[in-house]
C-alpha cells in the first residue's frame, strides 16, 4: 500500500516537473505554431538564475519570480527580434530556434564555464504524509507547478484575453481577419512561454545539475508531453504530462528506466499516427 | 536534360581531380562531406521540392548504414552489391514511413515531429539491440569497399565515393528538371490544386519520400564505408538538425545549394572548430539564426537573386495542341447529384439537394451567401464528402471517390480564389495540368519536357494574352490573369465537365462580359458542360443557358434566367433586391 | 504554341564554373591553413617557453628508465637555423632538444557532454611539452602537442583522429575520450601504423597492435576496493545503479564477481538512460531493496541529479554508503558536501595523492593556471603519464618508429605524480589505486591506497 502511495507521489512529482517544463513549449506551439527548440535552454537559464540567486546569498524562492521576469524579458526580446519575422513558416522557426539554442548554450558556457553547478535544496528532508515519507521539496514543487500551470492555462483560456487566444487557436487567419491583433498575442505567448520555462528551471535546479548542456536533457521530455497531449488545446499539456508521467513511472516500476524512455517515444509515435491533429497556430 | 549532365560531368571530374591532387587528408574529407551532401540532397528532394519537412531523413540513412556495415563485415566481397542493397533498404524504410505517415494527411509540422520522434526511437533501439547493432559503441572496423578481389585503399575509395556521390547528386538534379520536378513543386505550393488536376498527391508524396529514402540509403552506405563505423548517434538529434541546416543555408529547392551548404559548413567547422573552440560553436549558432532570419531561402538562391535572376528559371516548354476528348453526354446525363446532405457540426449546409444536368449546357448556380454553393461544387468534384446522397458523374457512380479520381474521370474545377502554382511559370502551370491526365511518377520522370494540351485551354491562353507571358512566374500574375490561368489549367487535359467557382470575381463589368463571351465560345465549340457559381447577374444573363437557385441548403428555383429572375421564391430569397 | 525561350545559358555556365571554383577555393584555403598553423592552442609557443624559462630539473619529473635520453641520431641533421649545435648531453643536465619536432597528438573531449574534462587536459598538454623538452626531448628532438576535440561524438572523433594522423602527421596519439570514439578512431591508427595510447578510465578489453591502454579498468578499481569497502562499512548487500552503456555494464559484471567472492550479495541492478533527470522511482526501488551499499556508476549531470534527489528520499550517503568509481571533483563539488560527505571514490589518481612529486606538480599546476583552474584529475593525470611513458619508450628505442616504441613500451616502468606505474604484458597499466573519502568540507582525503594494482586483462596482438 505504502509502495503504491509512494509510486503515486513519484508519478505526481514527475507529472509536475514534466508539466511545468513543457508548459511554455505547449503554449508557444499551440498559439503560434512555433516549435521552439531553444525551450530547453530557457529552462537551463532559469536554473542559472537560481544559481546566481544562491551565489549572492539570497533565498532560493526568490529565484522563481526572478527567473520568470528575466526569461519573460528575454522571450520578448527574442520574439520581437527574431520570431516575429518568421513565425508563419514553421520550418524556419524550427531552424532559427535551433540556432538560438546553440547560441544560448555557448553564451552560458562562456559566462558560467562548463563546470557543473548546483543549487542547494532550500527545504531538505522529507515530510510524512499519507503514511509515507516523501521529500518536502517535491511536495512544494508539485504545489507550485500545479498553481503555475493552472494559473497560466486559466489566463490563456478563461479570461477575456483567453477568448482572443482561443479564437486564434481555433483559426488564426479568421481571427486576424476579424481584427484580432495576433502580434500582441504572439508577444504575450512567447514571453509567458519563456517565463514559465524560467520558473521550471528555477524549480528543478535543486534537483540536479546546473550546467550549460542541461537544456538538451529537458527538451525531449517536453516534446513528448506536447505531442502526447496534443497542441490544439492548451490543456493538452496537462493531459500529456499526466500520460507520460504515468507511462514512465509504470514502466520503471514494472520493468526499467531504459524501456520507460522507449515506451514514451513509442507512445508519441502512436499518438502522432492515430490522432487527427489540426495544429492550432500552425499555418497549413 | 543536357545541362545538368554537363554540370554533373564537370563536377565529377573536378571531384576526381581534387581527390587526386588534394592529398589523402583533404581527399578523405571531400569524400566524407560529399557523402553527407548526398544525404542533404535527398532531404532537398523531399523538403525543397515536395515540401515535406522530414527531420527523419536519418532513418533510411542510418538503417542503410547499419545494413551496409553488417554486409561488409560478414561478406567483404559483396560490398559493391551491398551499395544496391543499401539503396533498396533506404527506399523500403522510407516507403514504410511514408505509407504510414502520409495516408492520414498530416500537416507539415506533424510530419516533422513524427519523423524526428521515430529517429530518436530508433537511436534508443539501436543502443539496446546489442546483438545486431553493437549497442552503444556501435559497429566498428567496417571494411572499405572490396572489389576486383581486394579491399580498396583509402585513396581509391575516396575517389570512388566522391565520384559516385557527384553522380547521384547529378541524377537527383536531372530528376528535378524532369516533369516530375515541376509536379513536386506543384504539390509543395498547392496540394489542393494538384489533387483537382488528377494527381494522387498522397501516392506522389510516398513516391518522392521513397526515392529520397533510396538516395539517403546510398548516402548511408557510402558514409559507413568512408568512416568505417556506425553508432546509434547516427539517428541522433544533432545530425538530424545539421542536415536540415546544411540544406537550408545552401538553399532548398536547388540541387547545388545543399551541396555547397554541406561542403562549406563542414569544411569550415573541421578547420575552425579546433582553432576557435567555443567561439566557433557560438558562431555556428549565430550563422543559423542569421541565415534563417536574413536569407530564409538559402545562400545560393539569394546570391542568384542579387545577381538579378530567379533561383529557378523556367525552361522553354512547348505546349502542343492535342485532339479534344469526345464530348460528354451522348444521350446520358452529364451529372446527377441526388439527395445530397452535408452538415458541419450542427449546421446543415446542404439538405437533400438534388441537382442534375441532362445535356451539355452552361448552367449557373446562384444564391445568397451561405447558401451552400461552394460546398455543393466541392462535393461535385470530390473535394468534400457528403453525408448522404449519391453523385453520378458522366454515367459513373462517383460517390465517395477522392478529388483526384473525379479529376481523372474528367471533372475539372476552378476554385473561388484562384489557385495556381506560384513558383512555376505560366507554361509550366498548364503543362502540370496537362500531365495530370496520366500522372504516374515514373512516366513523369521519363516523359519529354513538353505538354499536350487541349485546344480549349490553348484558346483561352491565346485570347487572354497569357500565351505571350508563358515564361513568367504564375505567382507574379495579376488576380484576373490568375483566374484565367486557372481556367485554362482546368481545361488543359481530359476535361469533360467544368466547374467554375466565381470566375469573374475581381473583374470589371467589361471584363466580365468578355469572359462570358469567351466561355460561351468554348462551350459551343467543344460542347463542354459548364457549371458556374456566380453572383454577377449581368454575367449570368450573358452566359447562362439555365440557372439554378440555392438558398439555405435547398434548391429554390430552376429555369432560364428570365424564368428564375421572376420567380417569387427567388425574389423572396434575395429580398427583392436584384443585383 | 511555344513559350518564349530565354537564353541565358552562358551566364548560367558562368555560375557553375564559379561555384566549382568556390569549392576548390574553400578546399585549398583549408589546406593552406592546415599547413601554416598547427591546430593546437599550445603550439610552438610552448617550445619557446620551454627554452626561455629555466626549469628546475626537480620540477620536471625525470623518467626513471634504464636508459638516459639518447644522443641525437646522426641521421637527423640539425636544422641550420638552430643557434646551438646539439652537444653531448652532460650528465644530469639534458641538452636542449632541437631538430624536427616529435608530434604528440591528443584526442580529447572539449565540447559536448564530456567537454567538462577538456580544460584540465589542454592545460596538461602545456606541461607535457615543457617537461619532456626540459628533460631533453625525445631522442634529442623537441616535442609539440596537437589537440583535437571529439565533441563527445564518435563521428567527430573519427574526423579529429584523421586530422591528427593525416594532416598534423603526429607520431603518437594520446587519447582521453569515450570508448565509442576509441572504437571509431582505432582503425585509423592501425591503418596508419600510429601508436595510440588510450589513457581514459574505461571498461577494459581493448587489444590492438598499435594500442596501449593506460586508464583504470574496472578490475583495478574494484578488485581490491570492494572487499575493503565491505570490511570498512560492514555492509554485505549492494545495489548497482548505472547509466546504460558499456562501461557501467562491464563494471557491474565484475563488481558482482568481487562482491560474491567477498561473501556479499547484489540485491539490485538498475540502468537509466544517459540524461535522466528524475530518480524518484529508482530511489524507491533502491529504498525497497534493503541494500547496505550503493555502487553508482553514473556520469555527469545524472550523478548529480541522483545524489541530490537521493538525500531527500532517505537513501543518501548517511543511510546507504556509496562506493563510486567515476565521481570526480567537479561532479562532487556540484553535489555539495552536505550530500557527498563520507562517500568513497576509487580512482587511479587524485590531486591529493601525497608524494613529493605530486605535491610539486599540483602546486605548479595551480600556480600556472590559477587557484580556480579546472582541477587536475585522473583523466589529465593519465594523459600526462601516457606522454611520459611514450617519451621514455621512444628514448629507449632510439626512434619514433611505432613497432620499436611499442616493443620498448612493454614492461616499461616509471614513477610519476600518479605513483609507480608499469606497462603490463596485456598492454594495460599496473598502477596505484586510491580510495578517497569525501570530507565534511568537501575535500577529498585519501584513506586507502593499493600500489601496483594489476589489471585483469589479457592481450596478445599477433
Amino acid at each position: 500500500m505504502d509502495a503504491l502511495t509512494l509510486e503515486l507521489l513519484n508519478g505526481a512529482s514527475l507529472f509536475a516537473i514534466l508539466a511545468i517544463v513543457a508548459l511554455g513549449l505547449g503554449i508557444v506551439f499551440g498559439l503560434m505554431g512555433v516549435i521552439n527548440l531553444a525551450h530547453g535552454e530557457f529552462v537551463m537559464l532559469g536554473a542559472y538564475v537560481a544559481y546566481v540567486v544562491h551565489t549572492v546569498g539570497l533565498n532560493h524562492w526568490l529565484s522563481v519570480p526572478l527567473a520568470a521576469v528575466v526569461l519573460f524579458v528575454l522571450g520578448v526580446v527574442i520574439e520581437v527580434g527574431l520570431i516575429r519575422r518568421i513565425h508563419r513558416q514553421p520550418e524556419l522557426t524550427i531552424l532559427a530556434t535551433f540556432g538560438l539554442s546553440v547560441c544560448l548554450r555557448q553564451i552560458a558556457e562562456l559566462v558560467f564555464s562548463k563546470d557543473f553547478q548546483s543549487v542547494p535544496n532550500p527545504v531538505p528532508g522529507a515530510t510524512e504524509a499519507f503514511g509515507v515519507l516523501f521529500p518536502t521539496y517535491r511536495y512544494l514543487l508539485i504545489a507550485i507547478a500545479a498553481v503555475v500551470v493552472a494559473a497560466t492555462l486559466l489566463a490563456f483560456t478563461r479570461s477575456r484575453f483567453g477568448l482572443v487566444v482561443r479564437a486564434i487557436v481555433a483559426d488564426r487567419d479568421l481571427a486576424e481577419s476579424a481584427g484580432i491583433r495576433t502580434g500582441m498575442t504572439n508577444l504575450c505567448a512567447f514571453g509567458v512561454g519563456a517565463a514559465t520555462a524560467g520558473i521550471a528551471g528555477a524549480l528543478v535546479a535543486p534537483l540536479g545539475a546546473v550546467e550549460p548542456q542541461a537544456g538538451l536533457a529537458y527538451l525531449p521530455g517536453a516534446f513528448l508531453v506536447v505531442i502526447v497531449g496534443g497542441y490544439n488545446r492548451l490543456w493538452g499539456v496537462a493531459a500529456g504530462a499526466l500520460t507520460v508521467a504515468a507511462v514512465q513511472t509504470g514502466v520503471i516500476h514494472f520493468y526499467d528506466a531504459v524501456w520507460a524512455q522507449i515506451a514514451s517515444l513509442a507512445l508519441a509515435v502512436l499518438v502522432l499516427q492515430f490522432r487527427r491533429p489540426t495544429p492550432a497556430g500552425a499555418v497549413a | 536534360m543536357k545541362r545538368p549532365l554537363g554540370y554533373g560531368a564537370t563536377a565529377a571530374a573536378a571531384a576526381a581531380v581534387a581527390s587526386v591532387t588534394l592529398g589523402d587528408f583533404r581527399a578523405g574529407q571531400l569524400s566524407l562531406f560529399l557523402s553527407l551532401a548526398v544525404l542533404a540532397v535527398s532531404l532537398d528532394l523531399v523538403w525543397g521540392y515536395a515540401g515535406i519537412l522530414s527531420l527523419g531523413q536519418l532513418l533510411p540513412f542510418g538503417i542503410a548504414a547499419y545494413t551496409t556495415a553488417r554486409i561488409a563485415t560478414a561478406a567483404p566481397a559483396l560490398t559493391l552489391p551491398g551499395l544496391l542493397v543499401a539503396t533498396l533498404v533506404g527506399a523500403t524504410v522510407a516507403a514504410g514511413v511514408g505509407v504510414a505517415a502520409f495516408r492520414r494527411r498530416p500537416t507539415p509540422v506533424v510530419i516533422g515531429l513524427l519523423t524526428l520522434v521515430l529517429s530518436l526511437t530508433l537511436e534508443q533501439v539501436a543502443e539496446q539491440w546489442r546483438d545486431v547493432t553493437g549497442g552503444f559503441n556501435g559497429l566498428t572496423d567496417v571494411p572499405r569497399i572490396t572489389a576486383f578481389g581486394s579491399e580498396w585503399s583509402d585513396s581509391t575509395q575516396d575517389l570512388f565515393i566522391s565520384v559516385v556521390a557527384v553522380a547521384v547528386i547529378t541524377l537527383v538534379g536531372l530528376l528535378a528538371t524532369r516533369p516530375i520536378g515541376a509536379v513536386l513543386i506543384g504539390i509543395r505550393d498547392n496540394e489542393r490544386r494538384m489533387e483537382a488536376l488528377g494527381y494522387d498527391t498522397v501516392a506522389l508524396k510516398v513516391w518522392v519520400f521513397t526515392v529520397g529514402g533510396a538516395v539517403a540509403g546510398l548516402a548511408g552506405a557510402l558514409y559507413v564505408h568512408r568512416t568505417g563505423f556506425v553508432s546509434p548517434q547516427i539517428f541522433g538529434f544533432a545530425l538530424a538538425t545539421n542536415v536540415v541546416l546544411w540544406t537550408l543555408v545552401g538553399g532548398r529547392g536547388t540541387i547545388i545549394g545543399p551541396v555547397i551548404g554541406t561542403l562549406a559548413i563542414n569544411f569550415a567547422s573541421a578547420t575552425l572548430a579546433d582553432v576557435w573552440l567555443q567561439y566557433w560553436t557560438l558562431a555556428t549558432g549565430v550563422i543559423f539564426v542569421a541565415a534563417v532570419a536574413l536569407v530564409p531561402e538559402g545562400l545560393v538562391p539569394s546570391l542568384l537573386r542579387v545577381a538579378g535572376r530567379p533561383p529557378r528559371r523556367s525552361r522553354d516548354l512547348p505546349l502542343l495542341a492535342t485532339a479534344p476528348a469526345t464530348a460528354a453526354g451522348n444521350g446520358s446525363a452529364v451529372f446527377e447529384a441526388t439527395g445530397v446532405d452535408k452538415s458541419f457540426g450542427f449546421f446543415k449546409v446542404l439538405d437533400g439537394v438534388t441537382l442534375t444536368m441532362d445535356k451539355p449546357e452552361l448552367r449557373c448556380l446562384i444564391g445568397p451567401n451561405g447558401a451552400g454553393k461552394s460546398t455543393l461544387l466541392d462535393i461535385l468534384c470530390g473535394q468534400q464528402d457528403c453525408q448522404n446522397g449519391s453523385i453520378i458523374m458522366l454515367s459513373r457512380d462517383c460517390t465517395g471517390l477522392k478529388a483526384w479520381e473525379f479529376a481523372r474521370h474528367g471533372v475539372s474545377r476552378k476554385f473561388q480564389s484562384p489557385q495556381v502554382i506560384g513558383s512555376l511559370s505560366v507554361a509550366e502551370n498548364i503543362a502540370v495540368a496537362a500531365w495530370g491526365a496520366d500522372p504516374s511518377p515514373w512516366r513523369l520522370t521519363f516523359a519529354a519536357w513538353e505538354a499536350r494540351v487541349l485546344p480549349a485551354s490553348l484558346r483561352i491562353l491565346e485570347r487572354t494574352g497569357l500565351d505571350a507571358r508563358a515564361g513568367s512566374g504564375a505567382g507574379s500574375l495579376s488576380h484576373g490573369d490568375k483566374q484565367w490561368l486557372e481556367v485554362a489549367m482546368a481545361m488543359a487535359a481530359h476535361c469533360r465537365v467544368l466547374l467554375l467557382d466565381e470566375p469573374t470575381a475581381g473583374m470589371t463589368a467589361a471584363e466580365s462580359l468578355a469572359a462570358a463571351e469567351l466561355l460561351r465560345e468554348v462551350h459551343t465549340d467543344y460542347r463542354l458542360p459548364v457549371l458556374i457559381v456566380e453572383h454577377d447577374m449581368a454575367f449570368i444573363r450573358a452566359v447562362a443557358d439555365r440557372v439554378t437557385v440555392l438558398a439555405r441548403g435547398s434548391l429554390v428555383a430552376d429555369g432560364t434566367v428570365a424564368e428564375v429572375e421572376n420567380a417569387p421564391e427567388v425574389v423572396a430569397v434575395y429580398g427583392g433586391v436584384d443585383r | 504554341m511555344r513559350t518564349p525561350s530565354d537564353s541565358r545559358s552562358r551566364s548560367r555556365l558562368w555560375f557553375v564554373a564559379a561555384s566549382v571554383a568556390l569549392l576548390a577555393l574553400i578546399a585549398a584555403a583549408c589546406g593552406d591553413d592546415e599547413e601554416a598553423t598547427p591546430a593546437a592552442p599550445s603550439d610552438t609557443a610552448a617550445t619557446d617557453t620551454g627554452a626561455a624559462e629555466p626549469i628546475d630539473s626537480e620540477e620536471a619529473p625525470e623518467p626513471e628508465t634504464t636508459e638516459a635520453p639518447d644522443e641525437p641520431e646522426t641521421t637527423e641533421a640539425p636544422e641550420p637555423e638552430t643557434t646551438e649545435a646539439p652537444d653531448e648531453p652532460e650528465p644530469q643536465e639534458p641538452a636542449e632538444p632541437s631538430g624536427e619536432p616529435v608530434r604528440i597528438g591528443i584526442l580529447f573531449s572539449n565540447s559536448g557532454p564530456a567537454g567538462l574534462f577538456g580544460p584540465p587536459t589542454s592545460n596538461i598538454a602545456e606541461f607535457i611539452e615543457e617537461d619532456i623538452n626540459a628533460a631533453g626531448g625525445i631522442n634529442g628532438r623537441p616535442v609539440e602537442t596537437y589537440l583535437a576535440d571529439d565533441a563527445t561524438d564518435p563521428a567527430v572523433g573519427r574526423q579529429a583522429m584523421e586530422q591528427l594522423i593525416d594532416s598534423d602527421n603526429v607520431d603518437v596519439v594520446l587519447g582521453t575520450h569515450s570508448s565509442a570514439t576509441r572504437q571509431a578512431a582505432k582503425p585509423l591508427a592501425e591503418d596508419a601504423d600510429v601508436l595510440y595510447i588510450y589513457a581514459a578510465l574505461y571498461e577494459g578489453g581493448e587489444c590492438s597492435s598499435v594500442m596501449f591502454n593506460t586508464g583504470e579498468v574496472p578490475s583495478q578499481q574494484l578488485a581490491p576496493v570492494i572487499p575493503w569497502m565491505m570490511e570498512q562499512t560492514g555492509g554485505q548487500t549492494w545495489f548497482l545503479l548505472g547509466n546504460d552503456y558499456v562501461w557501467p555494464r562491464r563494471s557491474f559484471e565484475l563488481a558482482r564477481q568481487y562482491i560474491e567472492a567477498a561473501g556479499g550479495e547484489v540485491v539490485g541492478e538498475e540502468y537509466v538512460p544517459l540524461g535522466t533527470q528524475d530518480f524518484s522511482s529508482v530511489a524507491q526501488i533502491i529504498a525497497g531493496s534493503g541494500a547496505d551499499l550503493i555502487f553508482p556508476a553514473l556520469v555527469g549531470g545524472d550523478a548529480i541529479a541522483f545524489e541530490t534527489q537521493a538525500v531527500d528520499f532517505g537513501i543518501g550517503q548517511d543511510a546507504i554508503p556509496r562506493l563510486a568509481n567515476i565521481y570526480e571533483e567537479n561532479v562532487l563539488g556540484a553535489m555539495g558536501p552536505a550530500v557527498t560527505a563520507g562517500m568513497r571514490v576509487t580512482l587511479g589518481y587524485f590531486k591529493e595523492v601525497d608524494s613529493a612529486l605530486n605535491n610539486e606538480f599540483v602546486s605548479r599546476y595551480f600556480e600556472r593556471f590559477g587557484a580556480d583552474a579546472p582541477p587536475h584529475m585522473t583523466f589529465s593525470s593519465h594523459i600526462y603519464d601516457a606522454a611520459l611513458l611514450y617519451a621514455a619508450a621512444a628514448n629507449a628505442a632510439g626512434t619514433t618508429d611505432t613497432a620499436a616504441v611499442a616493443a620498448a613500451m612493454e614492461g616499461l616502468s616509471l614513477t610519476t605524480p600518479t605513483g609507480d606505474i608499469a606497462i603490463t604484458g596485456s598492454r594495460h597499466l599496473s598502477q596505484p589505486i586510491y580510495v578517497a573519502e569525501i570530507q565534511a568540507d568537501g575535500s577529498q582525503l585519501i584513506v586507502q591506497s593499493f600500489s601496483s594494482v594489476e589489471p585483469d586483462e589479457t592481450c596478445d596482438p599477433a
